[in-house]
């Protein structure tokens, strides 16, 4: 792996884990009531989980095929 | 060591292994990829029919994983829905209430990843309709995805110019119906016949022999806890004489939480509840259970690859790695305290007492029960517990803490041990290639640059996730809250429930107040890239093997079901867990036991 991209790669997965991370704890600070915000942010929060996943899967499909 | 603790340990591991020898050809014929014969092959036909699915279609590694996330995904979507609607939703004869968003977004994925931490108090929180309708199922669910994610990889390394790595949905589907699900009835039964009770009934009140005062915590007209002026809660006395005796359908969740290690309680006191766990005779069937499927996958992976004595080599390392764990926890609670040895306590296991360290266990279990309870869950990624890990001294507590650290690969999940274990034997080989200055490779496959990469992601993001979750933990005020000890044991307090989700066990030292909106989001995305972004590299690797063209042994091949092997198995697996984890134990459990001697 050439440097650039192994330096790419590591700081977008610190990103992904600090971004999703952040979003959970900034909006879920001292927030605790059964509003229909917060089911939108969850349920916003897995699809955002998931699509940081399935952006992995791509990364290491594209990695896998220059090689 | 007492005599009674070695041949409860000797006892262990011989039913284990006669049981998991057998139970590897069953599994080795559902990782097969043709047609099951018989009833069971008309049963997988039909439900392939109405779900619109080509079983003999081949899937190519991204796709498999695409289809495992999305299945994931839905049913973690699906969890989360029914705990905010359970108020409503019919059996809830208690009238529980919906779930907070935080809690069952934790749980949600909690259960989705088969890590089954629980921030929450089952019988005082979740409905029987919430127990058996996504938290069951999901147990099933979750430990069937981590057998087809092992089935993958072991198609990777028995295929060779294939493109694909097998069907997820028709591995999800055997797994299911046909090894874990007559596993669970076969134990429910069992449970049941011990104790275990299996209702639907309202919880039951009952009088008490004698009248109980304890202090409940006062709470204004919304339920918010009263604090006083410095901050601490306020509570009044109460006398009662009568007692809340919880039910619910306990056997059927309790069986599939062991088989598929899964570990989520129905009871907040898990298997220590006398309804989940009421005889000695039902803990051993637990301890059973939690290594019995990834045991038994050790020898399916021999069969499926052509070579048993593969299968035997990394059942070796793993009984290996675990019997010296086991003798080191039960030496360390059997020992007792040093502070009271230097009071002059007697605490020798005598007829007349159980010594050592009883505080935080059982009587009916006792201390090498318990301590080896304990060794098995979290070696097993299991995290059902019948003591209370915070309780153990910090020596024995280290050793449920590490052996989570080391990647649960110590035959850990249902699945998830064996593919960890093989991404550590890739490992391994890479290391003796680099020392005999050869190209490495593994059961016929060149272990390249790809693969090592995908290995490189696999070993480095759970300790990623457990160190920096702690740090944040650790340097936030929201983190440092939920601390019940100051010091070093409140600072194991919070590694152990990030080494606990990252690595998808569940158990929980205990102390920690975790039921927050920070714990339950922080913990939850750590348990989601715990679990699927480790998945996706190794499907990936499987993938690429799967790909390679099978290479001949030489005289330069190196054995790898041989003593030498094994050694570098253990020692890769050992080196990395400890070099990564060393200084943050240090800092725990390590200077914990130090202070015992240093105080008296």
């Amino acid at each position: 792996m050439k440097v650039g991209r192994c330096r790419w790669t590591v700081a977008g997965f610190y990103n992904f884990f600090i971004s999703s991370t952040g979003f959970f704890t900034a909006i879920t600070r001292n927030h605790r009531d059964n509003s229909r915000l917060m089911d939108i942010v969850y349920v916003a929060g897995v699809l955002i989980l998931l699509g940081l996943t399935l952006a992995l899967v791509k990364g290491c499909s594209v990695l896998e095929s220059k090689r | 060591m007492t005599p009674q603790a070695w041949y409860a340990l000797l006892a262990y591991l011989g039913v284990l292994t006669a049981l998991a020898y057998p139970l590897s050809i069953l599994i080795a014929r559902l990782a097969d990829t043709s047609a099951l014969r018989g009833v069971a092959g008309v049963a997988e036909r039909i439900l392939y029919r109405l779900a619109g699915i080509d079983p003999s279609h081949e899937m190519t590694w991204p796709r498999y994983a695409v289809a495992l996330l999305s299945f994931n995904a839905i049913g973690i979507l699906f969890v989360y829905a029914v705990q905010r609607l359970q108020l409503w939703l019919p059996l809830n004869p208690q009238h529980l209430a919906n779930i907070s968003a935080d809690s069952a977004f934790n749980t949600a994925v909690s259960f989705g990843s088969n890590t089954d931490w629980q921030g929450y108090s089952g019988e005082s929180t979740m409905s029987y309709c919430t127990q058996m309708l996504v938290l069951t199922v999901q147990n099933f669910l979750s430990a069937a995805t981590g057998i087809a994610v092992a089935f993958a990889l072991i198609r990777g390394f028995a295929r060779h110019s294939a493109k694909g790595i097998g069907n997820f949905w028709v591995d999800l589907t055997r797994s299911t119906l046909f090894l874990l699900l007559p596993l669970s009835l076969l134990l429910s039964i069992v449970l049941m016949s011990q104790g275990v009770i299996q209702n639907f009934s309202a919880y039951r009140d009952v009088t008490t022999v004698e009248p109980l005062t304890y202090d409940n915590p006062k709470v204004d007209a919304d339920g918010t806890p009263l604090k006083d002026a410095q901050d601490k809660p306020l509570t009044e006395s109460v006398t009662t004489q009568t007692q809340s005796l919880a039910m619910g359908p306990v056997a059927s969740q309790e069986a599939i939480k062991m088989i598929g290690t899964n570990g989520g309680g129905f009871f907040n006191a898990n298997s220590a509840h006398p309804y989940e766990n009421p005889t000695p005779l039902t803990n051993f069937l637990q301890m059973l259970s939690m290594f019995l499927i990834p045991a038994a996958l050790c020898f399916a992976f021999g069969r499926l690859v052509g070579d048993l004595r593969q299968g035997w080599a990394i059942f070796g390392a793993m009984t290996t790695i675990f019997v010296v764990m086991a003798v080191l926890a039960l030496w360390a609670e059997l020992q007792g305290n040093p502070g009271f040895t230097a009071l002059g306590i007697d605490q020798s296991h005598s007829a007349l007492q159980a010594g050592g360290n009883m505080e935080g266990k059982e009587t009916r279990f006792g201390i090498v029960a318990s301590a080896l309870f304990a060794t098995i869950t979290t070696a097993a990624s299991c995290g059902a517990v019948n003591a209370m890990h915070d309780s153990f001294t910090p020596l024995g507590g280290l050793v449920p803490m590490w052996l989570i650290e080391l990647g649960e690969v110590v035959f850990g999940g249902v699945g998830s041990g064996l593919y960890g274990m093989l991404i550590f034997a890739i490992m391994a080989v890479f290391i003796a290639g680099l020392m005999i200055g050869r190209t490495p490779e593994y059961l016929g496959k060149k272990i390249e640059s790809f693969e090592m990469k995908m290995t490189a992601i696999v070993i480095l993001l759970t300790p990623f996730l457990v160190l920096v979750g702690s740090s944040i933990a650790v340097m936030t005020e929201q983190g440092k809250l939920g601390i019940a000890n100051p010091g070093a044991h409140g600072f194991s307090e919070i590694l152990y429930a990030f080494s606990s989700t990252a690595n998808n066990n569940g158990s929980a030292f205990g102390g920690l107040s975790v039921n927050t909106p920070f714990y339950n989001a922080l913990l939850g995305v750590v348990m989601w890239f715990g679990r699927y972004a480790f998945i996706v590299p190794v499907l990936a690797i499987a993938g690429s093997l799967a790909a390679k063209k099978r290479i001949e042994a030489t005289a330069g091949t190196l054995p790898t079901h041989g003593p030498l092997f094994i050694a570098l198995l253990i020692g890769t697996v050992v080196l990395v867990g400890a070099l990564t984890y060393v200084p943050a134990l240090a800092l725990g459990p390590v200077i914990e036991q130090l202070q015992l001697y240093k105080i008296h």
